[in-house]
């Protein structure tokens, strides 16, 4: 601060917090002795500071905070890592192609081969794709079915910047138009080169709904 | 380790005794954080709700990269904003005395506070009301808050200068208009 000017904004609100060294305090308060603006300020701040420190705080309805901790769903744990992997359609027909190719091949080998434990490994093999197919409709439906519960996506180990109505296409339109890359990733969007606050407003117009929007993991 | 960590490591592993001791030392916080951005009780309940239910499922995936209650302030803050674009669809319900204070030292006076407090703030933008919020009333520090926004701690302690410079002038506009009706 030079001598005679106003302290900034900044140099204000440090002296109110006592954060500013000795030498700095000492020029404001001597500014502050004549500049009767700054003095209100200062009054100001340390009035709306009394104001929100002597607030209580509030306290969730036990009922309800009973209710949140008893009906927790499924933790993202329940997913292994193998799924997180294939929870992308690509990487899943990537993977899956293969696989099925030699099941077809085990099952045709056995079931030509006759016998009643033969029966049993085709049925078992027979089970292996409905439960992969419902992995991945989990893993691409994200929550979007059911309660209130389950309507967070299943992406929100860091949580979405913000969700929106989709179709998902839409929203990343909408990001495109504002000059940021997204794509469609497993029902959510993704971004990049975007900041939480830059997404937020390209889609400040989009009402809230499904659509998790995510900024890309670098 | 500290008492924080351990319960987080059985938290992640599914132990929602210890899930429910977390947020048991933060749902205050977060109920008052909701409250004072939301303006609604209901609202609040809900978008606590929310975050809660997001934490409890990404726990697992929880790195440490942030503390605890910093990692669970951010997602609480989506879940707010998630929940303030819902009621922009349709509609909100007004605070209501379902709200309990934590300390429940002198209810009416404290009420009192909290309702003209509550329309000040209403009134302020929400990245400065977030700041005071944030700082004033919940104790996180510059460090903390940064990292919550996104933001550099100069841009903290600037919004935090300006939100308490406007919430002084538009508590003692309330302030007065109450004493004139008296």
């Amino acid at each position: 601060m030079m001598a005679g000017a106003h302290p900034s904004e900044i140099e204000l609100f440090e002296y109110v917090e006592e954060d500013l060294e000795e030498a700095a305090t000492v020029t404001v308060r001597a500014h502050l002795e004549t500049c009767p603006a700054c003095a209100a300020t200062v009054t100001e701040l340390e009035q709306a500071r009394r104001s929100l420190r002597d607030s209580p705080l509030l306290g969730l309805p036990a009922a309800r905070l009973d209710a949140i901790l008893s009906t927790l769903p499924r933790q993202e744990r329940d997913r292994p890592a193998l799924l997180e992997f294939l929870s992308s359609p690509k990487r899943l027909v990537a993977v899956l192609a293969p696989v099925a190719a030699v099941v077809v091949a085990v099952v045709a080998l056995t079931t030509t081969g006759g016998g009643g434990g033969d029966e049993e490994a085709a049925r078992e093999a027979g089970k292996a794709a409905p439960a992969a197919t419902m992995a991945q409709a989990e893993a691409e439906a994200g929550a979007a079915t059911g309660g209130a519960l389950d309507t967070v996506p299943l992406e929100a180990a860091v949580p979405p910047v913000v969700s929106v109505q989709g179709p998902a296409g839409e929203v990343v339109k909408l990001l495109e138009a504002a000059g940021y890359q997204a794509e469609v990733v497993n029902g959510t969007v993704e971004v990049s080169g975007a900041t939480e606050a830059e997404v937020r407003k390209a889609l400040e117009g989009r009402p809230a709904g499904d659509v998790a929007v995510f900024l890309k993991p670098r | 380790m500290d008492p924080d960590e351990r319960l987080v490591r059985k938290a992640q592993k599914g132990d929602q005794a210890a899930f429910a001791q977390l947020v048991e030392a933060n749902q205050h916080r977060l109920f008052t954080l909701a409250v004072r951005e939301l303006g609604s009780a209901a609202d609040a309940e809900d978008a606590v709700q929310e975050a809660l239910v997001r934490a409890w499922r990404a726990l697992p995936r929880f790195r440490a990269e942030a503390s605890f209650s910093t990692w669970l302030f951010r997602i609480c803050l989506n879940a707010i904003s998630d929940q303030r674009s819902r009621r922009a669809r349709g509609g909100g319900v007004p605070l209501e005395d379902v709200v309990e204070p934590a300390d429940p030292r002198d209810a009416i006076a404290e009420r009192q506070l909290s309702s003209a407090l509550q329309s000040a703030l209403a009134e302020l933008d929400e990245t400065y009301r977030t700041a005071v919020v944030l700082f004033d009333v919940l104790g996180r520090s510059y460090a903390e808050i940064a990292e919550m926004l996104g933001v550099p701690e100069g841009t903290v302690k600037s919004r935090i200068f300006r939100g308490r410079v406007e919430l002084a002038r538009r508590l003692g506009t309330a302030t007065d208009v109450g004493e004139s009706k008296e």
